[in-house]
This record gives structure tokens, C-alpha cells and sequence, in this order.
């Protein structure tokens, strides 16, 4: 399948996806109070300029950014 | 297509859902013992639910077709009192003896904390003196990284560990080639919310290969769907995988991974999906 081919299959979903999570940061931004001092927004921001990214790894950093470090001493920290 | 859900919970599902799974196409199941969404008040609520899975639940499966068997163990979930999770770990030999038993399982780490670790290097090592298989429950959301590699460091550091009777379960996509590269069986979890899509699972047999993947539903009581395993078929098809490549994953693999226990015997009859 051909890149042209996956971009018109999935356009319209990730067109949805992507107004999803405008509309959840815009309920975020009209509610009382402020958020932006919460760490998870920050993860959030960190995921959305990611994704402006050209790299095919994009997934798995991601989940990294969501992830709690390894620490390779755990077993006498 | 007939599959396979190697990892699913269907003590905490109806027997509709026995009967949709059928007409689906499913002829055998994996459960493994897990944590019902409530802690246990005492070695006896462990003893009866290890019962069920052995005796009851093959029984329930039965009247749609479905081979059931299942994994016994203590999850992550329970095992921070060490003492008791001792006291369930001295239940656990009479049940490995029992025929539907594929190993220990579902075992591995929940919050990564130092009385889990304890309780899962008592579970290895009763694996080890019964030579069983071994089905790690891999941690949720933010500790799943570091909490696979710490399981893997302890796997590594056990040289009487087959890498090939092993399954990491539960891997998405920055923690499945470390399972992969090091020999073991790579499970994927299909949920709804967290864990992985069924497109992103295509995705993942994409990019390293049908091989040592076990892809399951883990449906349980809470947000799940034990026809996941079907969505799954159904991604694969859409992005045009040839019906060999997807039955080596949904049927093949987890047979071959299955026929690694000791006691593991499949006698179900094919039977066709609607």
C-alpha cells in the first residue's frame, strides 16, 4: 500500500482524533481554575509537538514520554 | 477464522460471552489467575477461585466448544504482603498438577516496589523446581517501561530460565522488541483505553514479524472486549495480511506457546466462525 493510500484510508480518523483533543484542551482551558501547573498537560504539550515530528518512531517515543524512567541500580536503590 | 484468546478472564465474564466467543470462532482459551478487582480477605478466597479456574470454568467453556485452561499464580496486585502472598504460593503446587494448567501465571511486577519483587522471585522459583511455563503480567500506563526492564534484568540474572517457555504480556510499543530481541514471547493486550488498538497491533506485526506474538484480549471486569481477538482479525484483513499470516498469529502462535506446559494436550474439534 502506498503512503498516499494510508493517508486517504485514515485522513478522516486522525482528523477526528486530532478535534478530539482540541476540544478536551479547550474544556480544560473554559473550566474554573487553571491546570497548567499539572505535570500531565506538560506531558500532553510535550506529545503534540512530537507529532510534528518526520520520524517513524513517533509511537514509541510517545510512550516514553508517558513512562517513568528505569532505573538500572533498582535493585539497591 | 478459529483463534485462540491466549489471555483472557473470563471468571469475571457471562456465559453469553462463552457462546458469542464460539460463533466467533474461538476454540480455546488461556486464563490466567489474576486480581478480581478487590483484595482477597484470606488464603481460602484464593484456594476457590483456583478451584474455579480448574474445575469449573473448562466445564462452563465445554458447553460452547472451548477448550479452557488456565495459569495459576498470584498477581502483582496482591503480592506486596509478602507473608501472605507466601501462604498462596504454598496452594499453588496441588493446582499445577491439575490437567488444564499451562504454568504460573499471570506474575510479574504492579508498582514496581521491592516486597513484589520478593514475592515474584518466590513465584519463579517454584516455576523452576516444577518446570512450568511462566506468563508475566507487565505494569500499567507510566510503569510499564521501567517495570519490564526490571523483570527482564531479573530473567536475565536466572540461567535456568528456556527465554522460549516465557511470555512478556501485555508489551505496546516501547517495550516489545526488548522482550522480542531477548527470545520471549511477546504479548499484546487489546483494550479499549489503554494498552494497545487492534491497528496499532498490525502495526507492531508489521514492523518485527508474526513470530513469538501472542495477541489477546485480557478481557475482564473492567473496560475490555472478549471479541477483541476477532477486531484484530478483522484490522489485519482491512490492511490486506493474507489469511496464513493471520492464523499463524491468532491460532498457531499461541498453540505452539501453549505446547511448551507440560501438561498442555488440545483435542477441540475446528469449528467454523459464523
Amino acid at each position: 500500500m502506498t503512503a498516499s493510500e494510508v493517508l486517504e484510508r485514515e485522513f478522516l480518523a486522525v482528523r477526528t482524533k486530532l478535534i478530539d483533543i482540541a476540544a478536551v484542551l479547550d474544556r480544560i482551558g473554559r473550566a474554573n481554575g487553571r491546570a497548567t501547573d499539572d505535570p500531565r498537560l506538560g506531558k500532553i504539550s510535550q506529545g503534540l509537538k512530537l507529532l510534528a515530528d518526520d520520524d517513524c518512531d513517533r509511537t514509541e517515543r510517545l510512550q516514553m514520554i508517558f513512562s517513568l524512567p528505569y532505573n538500572e541500580n533498582w535493585r539497591t536503590k | 477464522m478459529n483463534f485462540i484468546d491466549p489471555h483472557i478472564h473470563m471468571a469475571a465474564r457471562t456465559t453469553d460471552e462463552f457462546m458469542v466467543m464460539a460463533k466467533m470462532g474461538c476454540v480455546l482459551v488461556g486464563e490466567p489467575a489474576f486480581w478480581m478487582g478487590y483484595d482477597r480477605s484470606g488464603t481460602n478466597s484464593f484456594y476457590d477461585y483456583f478451584r474455579q479456574l480448574t474445575e469449573w470454568e473448562p466445564k462452563r467453556a465445554a458447553k460452547y466448544g472451548i477448550e479452557h485452561h488456565c495459569w495459576m499464580g498470584i498477581n502483582a496486585k496482591e503480592a506486596e504482603d509478602v507473608g501472605f502472598a507466601e501462604e498462596v504460593i504454598a496452594l499453588l503446587p496441588e493446582f499445577l498438577e491439575k490437567p488444564t494448567v499451562l504454568g504460573i501465571g499471570e506474575i510479574g511486577l504492579h508498582k514496581n516496589t521491592r516486597n513484589e519483587v520478593t514475592t515474584l522471585l518466590e513465584l519463579i522459583e517454584l516455576g523452576m523446581k516444577t518446570d512450568e511455563q511462566l506468563l508475566f503480567h507487565t505494569p500499567h500506563l507510566e510503569d510499564k517501561y521501567p517495570g519490564t526492564r526490571m523483570i527482564l534484568d531479573i530473567l536475565r540474572s536466572d540461567s535456568r530460565i528456556d527465554h522460549t517457555r516465557v511470555c512478556i504480556d501485555h508489551c505496546e510499543e516501547h517495550t516489545i522488541r526488548m522482550a522480542l530481541d531477548e527470545g520471549y514471547w511477546a504479548g499484546i493486550t487489546l483494550y479499549p483505553i489503554t494498552k494497545a488498538t487492534p491497528e496499532r497491533t498490525v502495526d507492531m506485526i508489521e514492523l518485527y514479524g508474526p513470530q513469538r506474538i501472542l495477541v489477546n484480549s485480557s478481557a475482564d471486569w473492567g473496560p475490555s472486549d472478549p471479541l477483541a481477538v476477532p477486531a484484530f482479525i478483522f484490522a489485519m484483513r482491512r490492511r490486506g495480511h493474507p489469511e496464513s499470516l493471520i492464523r499463524q498469529v491468532v491460532y498457531d502462535n499461541p498453540l505452539k506457546f501453549m505446547g511448551g506446559s507440560r501438561n498442555f494436550k488440545f483435542s477441540a474439534k475446528p469449528q467454523a466462525a459464523l
